[in-house]
């Protein structure tokens, strides 16, 4: 199977848990999309939920799915939260940030009751890092600066992230 | 290095050259005020909302001097004064109620009857806390929680805190 299968598998699963009347946390990235179709699915056959989108571009997807979204100011309790990961190591530690929204990812997974991340096989690894970076959000006032010292770790580089290659 | 658009302007007056904010710099020396300091040197700042900045520059600093009147001198942080919490405005209320949960009052900071924005394009939280025993464990469990970007408190931070009383200057070294 390809990863786009593998991918639609573990959101379709993943969607099951699910229930009616819940507010659900909507991640970013590819998996995610199969998420939001999926639920889109249920919907229509009278699945009733509220989400929190932590991108602009799922909130775009949640609204064509039908999916009531919860404003970024309201008071909201996420009961359930689904999310994709770029990395999993076996205690479910994560490295997520691919697609350039892990703060607001960061901070529905923080207010979820729960949190389930979706990733297809070639996601899980025994140890976080190597193929893959973990991305930190920096504030723009000082960073390189900060690069330096994040350098200076001796376990850590760092490339800048090009502005065209995030989202 | 300036922390504000408005100390910008100011050393932009008085013909100090800064520079650029994605400048690679390296910071001799940090001054800086604060709104409490305590015997260890622990401090609260971010009165004025540029608390992000300050912390960066303290914190790229070889050397970090506070600079203040004795009334900034207390026993224990705290108490009259609030801790502020820069956060992202996005959840801003699911975290306002969540730090509630840490035993303080939460009070969004306003200016003209709405929310005050950094320069960052972030919102202040006012974090009354009745008194801040252990502010290094404060400092780092504030700022682990997704949403908070930093707090105003400066633990170990100050090197040396220069203080005018009406008996002359002061100066303290941390312990």
């Amino acid at each position: 199977m390809d990863q786009g299968t593998l991918k639609k598998m573990a959101a379709d699963a993943a969607v099951e848990y699910v229930r009616d009347g819940q507010i659900v946390g909507l991640g970013t990235g590819s998996t995610v999309r199969y998420v939001v179709a999926k639920l889109a699915e249920r919907i229509k056959k009278g699945l009733r939920i509220q989400g929190v989108a932590t991108s602009l571009e799922t909130a775009r997807l949640a609204h064509e799915a039908g999916i009531p979204l919860l404003a970024d100011d309201a008071e909201w309790v996420v009961d359930l939260a689904l999310d994709g990961a770029d990395q999993v190591d076996p205690r479910l530690n994560l490295v997520k940030g691919g697609g350039g929204a892990l703060l607001k990812e960061k901070i529905v997974a923080a207010a979820a009751t729960r949190f389930i991340v979706v990733v297809d096989e070639t996601k899980r690894v025994p140890v976080l890092g190597g193929a893959f970076p973990l991305p930190a959000e920096v504030v723009p006032f000082g960073w390189r600066s900060l690069a330096k010292r994040l350098e200076s770790h001796p376990r850590r580089g760092h490339v800048p992230r090009d502005g065209a290659s995030g989202a």
